[in-house]
């Protein structure tokens, strides 16, 4: 026992855990040199500033040079390739547009970039892209034949544009002007808000770390504008044009020194983090092997997670990996928990405390087997005191129930904590967010299995003990089941709260239980003490399937309740306070916006003005029904931006204005708003303010008057629903001097109609790009409804709303007569239950007016179509994961093993396995292919109906006004045109006449420039130049993509006047949605028929491979010499004869390997018996003869000679009774074994000392070369000795004359070797077939038993003996000791 | 400059540089600094670790800083509040209270302390900051995210510049300088209050 455990301690310092610790110290080393070298540079930066400034602004400057140049260059190669081509060159001469139009267009060209063509009148004759606004000098500059480059700005897009001259083919004259631009940048808001990553700057930026600014000079004056503040915060690269004149500059931030310095710390701080992860893994390596040690499977358990813990705080707090690696998951918007001191502080840290958790389950999971194993083997366990048995038993029990708690509450966080729409069924594939929770709920689950099977395999294992009796243990295992979920039934009593609800915990223990129940047979049954097999690791992934998605949409389910109750209580908030809070701090920010200023010069921006601040500002990340308006200083609209046009319209905002403010003789100034008759001024205002009790100032009484706090008002439209606020614009710089100036007015209006979240589906292409959480932690989509006095106001679902109104009257009732003002109520609407939850919003009071308002929010109940929406989207993404996980198995298979070698059953699983998956597969694309392509068709069909009534409506109207007036600003005439048409339908419309829009039902899309006024180059040429009656175009914006449709529009003549066109821009999102759950319904049934056939398959296979893998190991075991087997298969078919007759075989065999051996035992009789009686017959003759000898000369020969014979006679018996007893000794020696005693031996001693015994021999030299080594190997040393004299005896005795030999031992591949080498007269081959049998010997004295009895002591040692040798040479012995496994044979 | 003003990663940056005359002195200080903190001075992350006794000496270090500055922020200039005066004593108290819990906040975020913060968290907080992390969180959720923006964005000098009351509702304007990537940049801050079970709690806070 002692020795085994130095030996194992000498085993933890073998070479691999050596070359462990000395990397592990290396990596340390290296932690300190790089936080040495870091702090060192970071040091030197101070002395070091200005170069360093220098050689990073150089870059800077390198950098965009270089990016810029190749935009440049690039744009330049072609439009020469444009402007250059032949065909274009005679088209432009023969003003052929069509053919112009076609070769644009029929042109491949990345995104991004913009083409237009005119000709030698500066007509536009062909495009594609946006429209570019070229300015007319530049065009006839180019037309004189410069080729140029500028920077233009267009709304928000900014192009780096190239003009270039087209000639004649022959005579080289000017025949036109080709436009060639790329997008290089999107102003700021814009950008970050509508758009993802696009042109120069975005990849400046990605390679600079640094937000860069394009400021373009005037594409004319060459004028470049840019104020003073930005100058001192940012350096500037010129940018050169193809004219070789500035045609812009770069702005990039200066490079400060706390930026570096960070820099620099931050990379150290990444190098050290990715080698504390290094680290953490070879001490897992050596801890592992440290843990080896212990025998209690506790201690293994606990201090294997202290280490992980341990490791995974300091992983916490060197940032690993969230600080080497940059990803979203780790940043904390979408999920974050405190639990753990910040172990769960982003959906990475939490990704990694799964996987600490499934490494320390799996290291239990073993712990378990192996007890597991060692008690089956062992046949008495030892006893161990009944009291700590006991503790040991209620720990476990209770770490089961805990271990339950801690799963719910990890679950719950996920969800409660999360800001990911776990319901997404926008698209099939979810967002890495969504992935990586999914995978972590796996991850957690699988671990949860496996640690709850553990605990449960660990209470059978001990009840198995109790009972010993076999038929108790199954009552036994059942009896400990009963516990189980008694104390669940206990703690349920106490109300302890688990997260996961009793019955479900019902089933998730029954499951458990039924899991270890079969796991625990099976290995007891195969004797494969591995819980981890491939075959329970797919039980247990099943398991998760079944669970996580019940789990997870309970506690979806449970807080869609809280936030129905949160939505509630926002609708029914005093609105006021809070509309007058955004107006009030949007009034004064979007008042003090530099962009206004720079804006409000600028022509070419202006009509975007009212868009870019309604973007900047919580108007449009608050989804408010809002409208912003800029005034100028006459009270003129210069710019105006309406979300949604229909509900809070601008002309609406300024006639209240005009007559509730203007027209009551309110002034702005720039520093106050003041009332011109001096009734109310802010005096009087801060007078009342002074008194201000729990009253409001806006009463009802007083609705028409503004509230006004320094220079803003703010006014409230109780008829139609809106609140409007003022404010001047002002010159920034001037602003509190007195040359303070006011440019204009800034109005902005907010619906409160209905509320924000009536009206939110309209707004999905302005909000694409952000996150709304409130909505999407609902499942289902809830329908909102307002009641006005016991009337439906305004619902999003009216036939709903008006059937609850019994209801409504319940819940009337119920707030009369109770204290709350809320209740949840369930109600039948067409055959389906709902959820409604009643809030009320203000009490109705008759006397004062004022009315009753109630607000309900109603979801489906048990929406059976939505649970198996989510699971099947589990089920789709655990398949995945299996299937991957499978691959990846399988590869590092092949790699292990160097071989793709597959047994019967798995050869035979994976052929059925694709037999039966690959159609489905096959079946699942082809429905996919083609779901798809009838949604698209269905999707045309409806589009082009909606245009045919259109155009149907359109046809009795009067010709419009074909002159375009400016496209920015839709008129407001012609505005409504379409809306006169096409009333009461929501489809959107456009009517575009000499290719500008002049008519839109979404002025919103265009207003804010994210849609082009300009139609689509390919609707143009399709319908004016092909004359086609319709064109269908599927449109990409910022990432949105939705379908257009075109269609000519004609006069009474039947000529093509303009082009009216519908979209499904807003719908995209709807028809997204209804694909997915289409594809998500048809694949995760798919992935279920995977399932099913999975298990079938694995049924299957075990069935047909049973018989003749056993078949197999039958044939194995027949092999190794057992005969006596029988097989016990029940089929009916060729198997069972196969199987019949092989156990007649072995039957067969049997009997006759019986009757051999009695043969064998007989023959051996026989020939000892003869051999045993020839030998004692020899030594008899000689000593019957002498004594007869003896005899006769007594009586003979007289007295004389007598004693002399009587020596001899008495030598010659005693000498032959030696022999005799030699005979016996030897006999006696080969039929026993005698006793041995094996202890740790030198055999290097053994040798020299037998080697002793011979060193006097006359003709005989030894020349010996024993390694020096300290290996012992465990042997008996009186039979060591017998075994090396009886080798060395048989080499001396080879040897004639004037012998050598050769004695040597060392090591060979963790063997001891020992080479005998004798230059005596040799072996036949004979001699050396049949040396080592029993009484063979060459020798005529002696048994031939000596040899025999060495190699059978050696066998016994597991050594090995082998013999060389050559007639007339010599003979070479070689003795190979196993030490590896020598521990073992004691 | 007021001392209130001075982000605590700074003072500490001045202190040890006073503290370390000689280069190699200082040298030795920052790595064996960095070794314990793991951070460079400029990166020091005040609350954003929760584990280790480590955290809790930067708790004690940073109340300490707290602590000093506290006097300089009540006699900092607040224009923004002004005081009215009130009959009723107990709507004297509910607003004194607002401009209290108005007052924690701005020290939180002056010194990058969120427990002066937190206290007024509901248990959903709306967020809007940089436009990036927007609409309604948990608190433990709101808590990690203002964290992390005050890692990131290292906002130093926080201050309101006007604000205004109502019974139920109350909000402040304000401004904030911030180091990010290679520059600075200015934020507006706005953060509202509502009146609730007699007590103030954030409605909202937008950083953008």
């Amino acid at each position: 026992m002692l020795n085994s455990s130095l030996q194992k301690i000498e085993s933890l310092f073998d070479r691999r855990s050596k070359i462990l610790v000395i990397i592990s110290f290396v990596v340390l080393v290296w932690i300190v040199i790089i936080n040495i070298v870091s702090s060192f540079l970071e040091s030197k930066v101070d002395d070091d500033w200005e170069t360093i400034y220098q050689e990073k602004t150089e870059y800077q400057i390198q950098t965009v040079e270089m990016l810029f140049n190749s935009y440049q260059q690039n744009l330049e190669k072609l439009s020469d390739e444009i402007s250059w081509n032949k065909s274009l060159r005679e088209n432009l001469t023969r003003n052929d547009s069509k053919k112009i139009f076609d070769e644009v267009l029929t042109r491949s060209l990345p995104s991004g970039y913009h083409i237009e063509i005119y000709n030698s009148r500066l007509e536009l004759i062909s495009y594609r892209g946006r429209q570019l606004k070229p300015d007319y000098v530049l065009l006839q500059k180019s037309l004189k034949g410069q080729k140029l480059s500028v920077i233009k700005e267009v709304g928000f897009y900014t192009y780096l544009i190239v003009y270039n001259p087209v000639r004649e083919p022959d005579e080289g004259i000017v025949v036109g002007v080709t436009l060639t631009a790329r997008l290089i940048d999107i102003q700021y808001e814009i950008r970050n808000k509508f758009f993802q990553k696009v042109g120069l700057t975005s990849e400046i930026n990605d390679k600079l770390n640094a937000e860069v600014e394009i400021a373009p000079a005037n594409t004319i004056t060459g004028y470049l504008f840019i104020d003073s503040t930005r100058l001192a915060e940012n350096n500037e690269i010129d940018l050169y044009g193809l004219q070789k004149t500035l045609i812009g500059k770069m702005l990039i931030p200066k490079f400060d020194q706390i930026s570096h310095q960070r820099e620099l710390a931050l990379t150290s701080l990444k190098i050290t983090s990715g080698l504390i992860f290094i680290l953490s893994i070879i001490l897992v390596f050596l801890i592992i092997r440290v843990l080896n040690f212990t025998e209690s499977g506790f201690a293994k358990l606990f201090l294997f997670a202290v280490f992980l813990v341990l490791v995974r705080y300091l992983w916490l707090q060197y940032d690993f990996p969230s600080g080497t690696i940059e990803s979203e998951i780790f940043s904390p918007d979408y999920y974050a928990s405190k639990f753990g001191f910040g172990i769960l502080k982003s959906i990475g840290e939490l990704l990694v405390t799964a996987i600490f958790i499934l490494a320390f389950s799996i290291y239990s999971a073993t712990v378990v087997f192996n007890y597991y194993d060692k008690s089956t083997k062992r046949k008495k366990d030892s006893k161990e005191n009944i009291f700590i048995s006991l503790i040991k038993f209620v720990f476990v029990i209770l770490s089961f129930f805990l271990l339950f708690r801690l799963f719910g509450a990890v679950i719950q966080s996920i969800i409660f904590d999360s800001n990911i729409k776990f319901l997404d069924n926008s698209t099939i594939i979810p967002s890495i967010e969504l992935l990586s929770l999914q995978f972590i709920l796996l991850l957690l689950s699988f671990s949860f299995y496996v640690f709850a099977s553990s605990i449960m395999l660990y209470v059978i294992l001990k009840s198995n003990k109790i009972f010993k009796n076999k038929d108790f243990r199954y009552y036994g295992s059942l009896m400990f089941l009963g516990i189980f979920l008694i104390i669940n039934h206990i703690l349920e009593l106490f109300m302890v709260d688990f997260g996961i609800t009793y019955w479900y915990r019902v089933l998730i223990i029954i499951l458990v239980f039924l899991f270890c129940f079969y796991t625990g047979t099976l290995a007891i049954k195969s004797r494969s003490y591995n819980l981890l097999s491939i075959k329970n690791f797919s039980v247990i992934i099943l398991l998760c399937i079944l669970t996580i998605p019940i789990l997870t949409l309970e506690n979806i389910t449970s807080q869609e309740t809280k936030f129905v109750e949160l939505i509630g209580s926002k609708l029914s908030e005093n609105q006021e306070e809070r509309i007058n809070f955004i107006l009030n701090s949007e009034l004064v920010t979007l008042s003090e916006n530099r962009e206004i200023e720079d804006n409000i010069r600028d022509k070419n921006k202006l009509p975007r003005l009212a868009f870019y601040l309604w973007a900047d500002s919580k108007l449009n990340t608050e989804n408010f029904n809002s409208t912003v308006i800029v005034l100028d200083t006459a009270k003129n609209v210069v710019s105006d931006f309406n979300i949604n046009e229909n509900r809070l319209s601008t002309d609406s905002v300024l006639q209240f204005l005009s007559s509730q403010f203007f027209s009551k003789g309110y002034i702005v100034t720039p520093e106050e708003i003041f009332h011109n008759e001096d009734t109310l001024s802010t005096d009087t205002l801060e007078n009342i303010d002074e008194f201000e009790e729990e009253e409001d100032l806006l009463t009802k009484e007083e609705e028409s008057q503004p509230f006004v706090y320094d220079n803003i008002a703010i006014l409230q439209n109780p008829n139609e629903k809106f609140y409007v606020g003022i404010a001047p614009i002002q010159k920034l710089d001037l602003k509190n001097t007195q040359f303070s100036r006011v440019l204009g007015y800034l109005v902005i209006g907010i619906g409160y109609e209905s509320r924000n979240f009536l009206m939110q589906s309209s707004l999905e292409i302005f909000k694409s790009y952000t996150r709304d959480n409130l909505l999407d932690k609902l499942i289902s989509k809830p329908v909102f409804t307002e009641y006005i006095n016991g009337r439906v106001a305004s619902s999003t679902n009216k036939d709903l709303a008006i059937s609850s109104l019994n209801s409504l009257e319940i819940f009337k009732e119920y707030i009369k007569n109770s204290a709350k003002n809320s209740e949840w109520r369930i109600e039948n609407f067409n055959n389906e239950k709902y959820r409604t939850y009643y809030i009320l919003a203000e009490p109705g009071n008759d006397e004062q007016g004022i009315y009753e308002r109630i607000y309900s929010i109603s979801l489906k109940r048990d929406d059976i179509k939505t649970t198996a929406f989510f699971y099947l989207k589990f089920i789709i993404f655990a398949v995945v994961v299996y299937v991957l996980f499978y691959m990846i198995f399988g590869i590092y298979f092949i790699i292990k093993y160097k071989k793709f070698r597959l047994n019967f059953r798995e050869k035979l699983f994976l052929s059925f396995f694709l037999v039966s998956v690959i159609p489905i597969i096959l079946l699942a694309f082809y429905t996919r292919g083609f779901i798809i392509s009838k949604n698209d068709s269905n999707l045309q069909t409806q589009i082009i109906s909606d245009l045919n009534i259109l155009s149907e409506s359109l046809k009795g109207k009067q010709s419009i006004d074909n002159t375009v007036t400016d496209p920015d600003s839709l008129n407001i005439l012609q505005r409504d045109f379409l809306k006169g048409s096409i009333a009461s339908t929501d489809k959107n419309f456009n009517l575009y006449i000499k290719n500008q829009l002049i008519s839109t039902t979404n002025q919103e899309l265009y207003k804010s420039d994210l849609l082009d006024t300009r139609v689509d180059a390919d609707a143009n040429y399709n319908i004016n130049y092909l004359n086609k009656d319709l064109f269908i175009k599927n449109h990409d914006q910022g990432g949105l993509s939705y379908l257009v449709a075109y269609k000519p529009y004609k006069d009474p003549r039947n000529n093509i006047v303009g082009i009216i066109s519908s979209q499904l821009v807003y719908k995209q999102t709807e028809i997204s949605e209804e694909l997915t759950e289409t594809l998500t319904f048809i694949f995760g049934i798919y992935f279920i028929v995977i399932i099913i056939s999975l298990i079938l398959v694995s049924f299957l296979t075990d069935k047909i491979s049973k018989p003749i893998l056993e078949l197999q190991r039958a044939t194995e075991k027949l092999s190794k010499g057992h005969s006596n087997i029988q097989l016990k298969v029940s089929s009916n078919d060729e198997l069972q004869d196969l199987v019949d007759s092989f156990n007649k075989m072995t039957k067969e065999l049997e009997r006759s390997k019986r009757e051999l051996k009695k043969a064998e035992r007989e023959a051996a009789w026989r020939d000892i018996a003869r051999r045993v009686a020839h030998e004692i017959k020899n030594p008899l003759t000689p000593m019957k003869l002498s004594i007869q000898h003896l005899v006769n000369v007594y009586k003979e020969n007289g007295k004389s000679e007598f004693p002399v014979v009587l020596e001899k006679t008495k030598l010659l018996i005693i000498n032959e009774i030696d022999k005799l007893n030699r005979i016996a000794t030897e006999f006696s020696n080969f039929a026993k074994l005698p006793k041995r005693y094996y202890e740790p031996l030198d055999l290097n001693e053994i040798m020299t000392d037998v080697i002793a015994l011979y060193k006097n021999h006359p003709n005989v030299r030894f020349e010996t070369m024993l390694e020096d080594n300290s290996i012992k190997v465990s042997a008996d040393r009186e039979e060591m000795n017998r075994v090396f004299q009886n080798i060395i005896k048989n080499s001396i005795q080879a040897i004639d004359s004037d012998g050598i030999v050769k004695v040597s031992s060392f090591m060979k591949k963790g063997h001891l070797y020992f080479e005998i080498t004798d230059n005596g007269i040799g072996m036949d081959q004979i001699v050396l077939e049949n040396l080592f049998e029993p009484n063979f010997s060459t020798k005529s004295s002696g048994m031939g038993l000596g040899l025999a009895i060495s190699k059978k002591s050696l066998d016994d040692m597991k050594a090995k003996i082998t013999y060389e040798s050559e007639q007339g040479k010599g003979t070479k012995v070689i003795i190979r000791f196993n030490i590896l496994k020598q521990v073992s044979i004691a | 400059m007021p001392k209130a003003r001075i982000p605590v990663a700074q003072v500490c940056s001045a202190e040890a540089e006073r503290n370390a005359p000689c280069f190699w002195n200082k040298l030795i200080k920052t790595t064996l600094y960095k070794l314990i903190y793991h951070r460079n001075l400029f990166n020091l992350k005040q609350n954003s670790k929760f584990g280790g006794t480590l955290v809790y000496s930067r708790f004690i270090l940073l109340f300490f800083f707290v602590f000093t500055s506290y006097g300089n922020l009540h006699a900092q200039n607040d224009d923004w509040w002004q005081d009215k005066k009130y009959k009723d004593e107990k709507v004297r108290i509910k607003y004194f209270l607002c401009k209290k819990s108005f007052e924690d906040i701005l020290k939180g975020f002056n010194n990058r302390n969120i427990n002066f913060i937190n206290l007024y968290f509901d248990s959903q907080v709306y967020l809007n900051i940089i436009s990036k992390d927007r609409g309604y969180y948990s608190s433990d959720q709101a808590e990690l995210i203002i964290l992390d923006f005050m890692d990131y964005f290292k906002p130093y000098a926080f201050s309101y510049s006007t604000s205004h009351r109502k019974s139920k509702y109350a909000f402040v304007l304000g401004s904030c300088n911030y180091n990010v990537g290679m520059g600075k940049r200015k934020l507006k801050l706005s953060v509202s209050l509502k009146y609730r079970d007699s007590k103030w709690l954030i409605d909202q806070v937008n950083i953008n």
